[in-house]
């Protein structure tokens, strides 16, 4: 998670195996907290401060892209 | 270079098609070199339609040689006489097929004012796609479970510890995975008919493909290593674009290889990485990959300092290259002539 390159625009690189994706503005919100290491209660309290959504979506959302990080091998 | 004579190299390997030979990245490397300004490269093709013989920017001379399995006589003979034109400093050799002849003949090339810089012959035959196996046990490698088999009967009743899926192997190129009997015999027969017996079958491990381009100056130091993982792949299994990676395992892998064989020469090591980081070696290509120039691009220039250990120099080795660098593959359509063909055709040189 650390080695990450992600550009401002969304674009992720993976060094160790060469793979890349694309994600958008709260993805990278997400991924730049993860990769300060910051804890999910403070990333779901980050998005909540910045969109207009309720606290159980945020949190279901974060869940879901953990996941699928989870299943890239991204975390 | 003074009244220094003009460094002369040769270098085979100029099929720069859809299964390309890695001669022409190789000379693209030595001529963006800037300790070798001044060197007059000679093609040795083995067809008059390799793209490299026509590459007029990069080859300054072409020559027809032998197939190696006209022997080693024929081949060194042919040899010998374009160097009585050519007076060859080095030979870069990067066809699997002629290497064999290339080691056997190292010291007497030397007498003749040849340098090779090729492996011994034990370690050249013990990492054969054949024996793949065997070597692993001996130097402490993972390598799947790898058998030679001559005749088609044996894929009826599979050898212990196989099971299906499994890949089927030429001796030198080509390999496929058959998922039963009946595509194992497909295979089997399809590659026999192209490139002989043995058939390599090998077990199939599951995880992600990845490379590495190396360099071994035959003291057991690794001179130089770029991992790559591949992004695009061919229907004849090459790579057609690829990226370098971070991957500090494989690196010390292939640091591992060179310190316990020993090895001269460059290499290109194909790994499956499983999902829990154990790392498969499924072959050891005893020369330098097609894709060698990614490692100039990344910041090393591997064939530089192959033609350096060619020459007896000393050469430190290269730790950093740039993660991200990538290749992409692309075709390119020469203009040349007729009166140019004609000339390889009947003179055997261009």
């Amino acid at each position: 998670m650390r080695d990450l390159a992600i550009s401002k625009n969304g674009f992720v690189f993976n060094p160790s195996t060469g793979e890349s994706f694309r994600t958008n503005e709260v993805g990278r919100l997400i991924l730049e907290m993860l990769q300060e290491g910051r804890p999910n209660e403070e990333i779901v309290e980050r998005i909540l401060e910045e969109y207009d959504v309720s606290k159980e979506e945020a949190e279901r959302d974060l869940l879901d892209f953990l996941n699928m990080l989870k299943f890239y091998n991204l975390l | 270079m003074g009244d220094k004579k003009q460094l002369v190299v040769g270098i085979t390997g100029l099929n720069n098609h859809d299964n390309p030979g890695p001669g022409v990245p190789i000379i693209r490397g030595i001529r963006e070199s800037e300790r070798f300004r001044d060197v007059r490269i000679v093609g040795l093709a083995y067809e008059n339609l390799e793209p490299g013989i026509y590459m007029r920017d990069l080859v300054d001379k072409a020559y027809l040689v032998p197939y190696p399995s006209s022997g080693s006589d024929v081949y060194i003979s042919r040899i010998l006489e374009i160097h009585a034109k050519e007076n060859f400093d080095v030979i870069i050799p990067n066809f699997d097929a002629e290497l064999y002849i290339f080691i056997a003949n190292k010291d007497f090339l030397k007498q003749q004012g040849i340098s090779v810089f090729v492996p011994e012959l034990d370690v050249f035959e013990e990492r054969h796609k054949a024996n793949l196996y065997e070597f692993g046990q001996k130097y402490g490698f993972l390598v799947p479970k790898t058998k030679a088999i001559t005749d088609v009967k044996d894929l009826a009743f599979l050898p212990e510890g196989f099971s299906y899926p499994i890949w089927i192997k030429g001796k030198y190129y080509e390999a496929y995975p058959a998922y039963d009997y009946h595509q194992a015999v497909h295979y089997f027969n399809k590659i026999a008919a192209k490139w002989g017996l043995p058939i390599i079958i090998q077990e199939y491990v599951k995880g992600t493909e990845v490379n590495a381009v190396a360099l071994g100056d035959g003291k057991g130091n690794m001179v130089a290593c770029v991992p790559m993982r591949k992004q695009y792949i061919t229907d004849k299994g090459k790579a057609w674009a690829g990226i370098a990676i971070k991957d500090d395992n494989l690196v010390k892998l292939a640091e591992d290889f060179f310190r316990k064989t020993k090895w001269a020469g460059g290499i290109e090591l194909e790994v499956i990485k499983t999902n829990d980081e154990r790392y498969y070696i499924i072959e050891i290509n005893p020369r330098l990959p097609a894709w060698v120039y990614l490692a100039v691009g990344a910041g090393q220039n591997i064939p530089e300092a192959l033609l350096r250990l060619a020459l007896g120099e000393d050469v430190e080795p290269m730790r950093d290259f740039k993660v991200g660098t990538m290749f992409i593959r692309y075709s390119y359509d020469l203009i040349g002539h007729i009166s140019d063909f004609e000339k390889i055709n009947i003179y055997g040189e261009l």
